[in-house]
């Protein structure tokens, strides 16, 4: 059981953990919280089921397609209506993403309508069974390859120069373009990988959790949002560690107690790990000069 | 001899492992002017920060008026009778000049929040006199013709004023000020030491200044103590300064000393 | 008595006219709920500002408070109080007071956090306040409340929203407003110099919740039915972008932010769904051109006390 559990709890987890990878790489260049990035998940997730049930695309040729083309949109916004507001103050910065967002749940909602839509099965759905414990092989190969976009984007940002670049726009943003950074094609790249992270995980919660609805980008984007800031906003490791822990409560309490107290649970928990670490498990505390 | 105002006693701080402040000692009396100066890094702001409650030291005491303020929160301390003016200049950006200094008069307010809201008269009276108060310290500064302008939009020179104003509304009995000469011009450095002298006879106020200038600490400090590396290696007078080896080798490594103009 | 005191004598000639309206019926009832809407978004917008504009924080979770404040004032008057509405005033002040201290019990842990935390803090709180109300037995469940009488008129939206505005002017032009606003600014600086920050954060937080709670009784009493649906992120986030819309740190500019998105919203009711991609896009554009919002930040001078007078 504690097997089967944790397997689920790696799986939701994951999906977490690449939505709050996007979180957390656009604060760490912008220090901007893209409150819209859980709508562009879920816009991900009906692209997906846009190719495969109308286009009839298969599987590999959909996971690639899906990010090329959500990374375009995250590639987009960015230029439209944020890079404009760079240098104003960040409020107005974050009234234009939750206005962004907004606009994204009502496309979506104006042109699919609200009732949930089925996912197609992508994947022959097998088992592997040992004993009491079964695993899917849409699991498995959700866990795999989440833990590989995450080890490749990890290594990007440590050994590559563009990665290098990444974390230097996120230390300073004024001496970076002094240094020969292009600003601009650092931040659109990194909306671009973000946004591309999140739609992988619209096509994954479409295959784990085969039902699909315009305001889920609402309750599954804010939750990512909390996974980032408890791991510490602006890490990649606290995006993912954020993630694995959001997944794992979210399981174990929905296993114990009646599935209606779960967000307290997980609520509550969130709060009282920030009241003990108040920059999030990898953040780092900001020690003010005075 | 006067009873001191403030005395400081064996206050040590360290940061993780540094030790920023050793065993510093100071006692002020009422009408003194102190001076601290040592080479940046020495650990005079953070003597400031210990006694002002920004952090509260490993070890040491504060005594204000008798009373020992360790431990207490900053805006405590501050309504005992402790103000102090910023190496930085830290006004509130978004606010008039009035508005700075009046805000520096909230604990000096008493009126409950219920008079405010219903605007009763004795909320009326107080506010009436804090304006014409912070008027007043805003004239005496020079600065009747900017006291409804955006606190940001002034001179350097001029924020440096305000932030003295907003130091005095309070009536503090002692005032620390940190490096008040900072990027003033000779005339303005003139100005402000005739302001520091003309505050300690006609306020009253004891007065702690960390400076780098020394025209303004010959002229102004009565006493000096010398910081390097969180350590008093010099107290006295500040004609003794200039000849006393340690100090010298402090500031300027085993080398001659200029002569300090 | 008219020329010392202008405001009261408005006041009271404006509440003369809403009661007569209230009385007669001759404001046609499609136009009355919009005023009533404008009302009831006016109060929420004036507290949020308090939080959000003249203290500088982002907190997200103001539709909690307005929950708490619902729920409460309409358990009182359907289950406690009988019915009738002279109580409703008292069930109102019940709710503002059961939504001011679950923003008490909020702020003291709240405050501790960095910056960026105050969002993910009150947005765990209104999931939790969420849940709560889904999961507690006497408030309906999931399913909701029903059978709320509707108290809520023209006179009593019109009383409370002058009340809250002139509070929270009142409020912001005195020590304590100045002590907000220096925490905005520095708050370092505010404490080394005599303000009580962790006081002047509360008492913000406290007054803006009480009156979001006071807004989520009148609202209540206007829908009759109140579901925890109701009061989601969406309408959190509906009161962040009247206040900005208006601009923050002012109240001409939340009153302005309200009544500007309440109506325009009405009047694009005719694109159905499409009026939720015309509005924000609108918003968007204002915000590229105009980013402190309608106001610019700035106060109309009606509300700025005068030097000396009896307006202070």
């Amino acid at each position: 059981m504690i097997l089967q559990q944790s397997l689920n709890a790696l799986q939701l987890g994951s999906i977490y953990a690449l939505i709050a990878l996007g979180y957390t790489m656009v604060y760490g260049v912008l220090r901007l919280i893209n409150f819209a990035h859980g709508d562009i998940f879920m816009v991900g997730s009906y692209a997906a089921l846009f190719l495969a049930a109308y286009c009839r695309m298969p599987f590999a040729v959909i996971v690639p397609l899906t990010f090329a083309a959500i990374a375009l949109l995250g590639v987009a916004i960015e230029r439209l209506a944020y890079r404009p507001l760079r240098n104003a103050p960040r409020v107005s910065a974050v009234i234009t993403a939750l206005s962004v967002g907004l606009f994204l749940e009502t496309i979506t909602l104006a042109v699919v309508g609200p009732e949930p839509r089925k996912f197609p099965a992508l994947v022959g759905y097998r088992t592997f069974a040992a004993g009491a414990f079964a695993a899917s092989n849409v699991q498995l190969m959700i866990i795999a390859t989440s833990a590989g976009l995450m080890a490749a984007l990890e290594l990007f940002v440590a050994k590559t120069r563009t990665g290098m670049a990444m974390r230097a726009l996120s230390w300073d943003k004024t001496y970076a373009p002094l240094l020969g950074i292009n600003i601009d094609a650092i931040v659109s790249l990194t909306f671009a990988l973000g946004t591309g992270l999140a739609a992988v995980a619209g096509i994954f919660v479409g295959l784990a959790y085969p039902v699909i609805d315009p305001y889920m980008g609402i309750v599954v984007g804010w939750k990512a949002f909390v996974s980032a800031v408890v791991g510490g906003i602006g890490s990649i490791k606290g995006a993912v560690a954020g993630g694995f822990i959001l997944g794992a409560v979210e399981i174990v309490s929905a296993a114990f107690l009646p599935s209606s107290y779960k967000d307290m649970i997980v609520f509550g928990l969130l709060l009282a790990i920030l009241l003990v670490r108040p920059s999030g498990l990898f953040g780092m505390p900001v020690q003010k000069k005075v | 001899m006067r009873a001191p105002i403030l005395r400081v006693e064996n206050l040590s701080h360290s940061f993780g492992g540094l030790s920023a402040v050793r065993s510093f000692c100071l006692s002020v009396e009422p009408d003194t002017v102190w001076g601290i100066i040592g080479p940046n890094g020495a650990g005079k702001t953070t003597v400031f920060n210990l006694v002002t409650g920004v952090y509260k030291p490993d070890s040491g005491a504060v005594m204000l008026n008798g009373e020992n303020v360790v431990g207490l929160p900053s805006h405590a301390i501050a309504s005992r009778g402790i103000s102090r003016t910023f190496q930085n200049i830290r006004l509130f950006k978004s606010m008039t000049v009035l508005d700075n200094v009046k805000t520096a008069a909230y604990s000096r307010l008493t009126y409950p929040l219920v008079s405010a809201l219903v605007r009763t008269a004795t909320f009326g009276r107080m506010e009436r006199d804090l304006t014409a108060r912070a008027a007043t310290l805003l004239g005496e500064l020079g600065l009747s013709d900017r006291q409804n302008d955006a606190a940001a939009s002034l001179p350097y020179g001029m924020q440096r004023r305000v932030e003295l104003a907003r130091a005095l509304v309070d009536g503090p009995c002692v005032l620390l000020l940190d490096e008040p000469g900072a990027g003033m011009n000779p005339s303005e450095l003139d100005g402000l030491a005739r302001l520091i002298l003309r505050m300690k006879r006609e306020y009253g106020v004891a007065i702690v200044l960390i400076e780098h200038r020394m025209q303004l600490v010959m002229k102004l400090c009565d006493r000096v103590k010398v910081l390097n590396f969180g350590e008093t290696i010099f107290e006295g007078n500040p004609a003794d300064l200039a000849g006393d080896p340690t100090v010298v080798r402090a500031y300027f490594g085993e080398d001659d000393a200029p002569s300090v103009n | 008595m008219i020329r010392n005191h202008p405001f009261r004598a408005v006041f009271v000639a404006g509440l003369a006219v809403c009661v007569a309206i209230d009385i007669t019926g001759c404001l046609d009832p499609y136009v009355a709920q919009i005023i009533l809407y404008i009302g009831i978004n006016i109060i929420l917008t004036a507290s949020l500002n308090l939080v959000n504009g003249y203290m500088g924080e982002f907190s997200v979770g103001h539709a909690g408070f307005m929950a708490v404040g619902a729920y409460a004032a309409s358990f009182c008057s359907v289950s406690i109080f009988p019915q009738h509405a002279l109580f409703f005033p008292l069930s109102l002040v019940i709710g503002g007071t059961a939504a001011g201290l679950v923003g008490l019990l909020v702020a003291v842990p709240a405050f501790k956090a960095r910056d960026d935390y105050l969002a993910i803090i009150t947005l765990a709180l209104l999931m939790i306040i969420k849940s709560a109300f889904d999961n507690l037995p006497w408030f309906g469940g999931p399913q909701g409340f029903y059978g709320i009488r509707k108290y809520t008129n023209l006179s009593w939206v019109f009383a409370w929203t002058v009340l809250s505005v002139t509070v929270i002017r009142n409020l912001v032009y005195s020590r304590f407003g100045r002590g907000i606003i220096a925490v905005r600014d520095d708050e370092v600086a505010a404490n080394l110099l005599s303000v009580n920050t962790a006081q002047v954060k509360i008492l913000a937080f406290v007054i803006s919740s009480f009156f979001a709670g006071i807004a989520g009784g009148l609202f209540a009493h206007l829908i009759q039915f109140i579901n925890p649906r109701t009061f989601s992120l969406v309408k959190s986030t509906d009161i962040l972008l009247m206040l900005y819309l208006g601009g923050s740190g002012s109240l001409a500019g939340s009153i302005l932010g309200a009544s500007v998105w309440t109506v325009a919203l009405e009047l694009l009711r005719f694109l159905g769904i499409w009026r939720f991609v015309v509005a924000p896009v609108a918003l968007i554009v204002l915000m590229i051109y105009r980013p402190l919002g309608i106001m610019g930040g700035k106060e109309l001078g009606w509300f700025v006390p005068r030097k000396t007078g009896r307006n202070m």
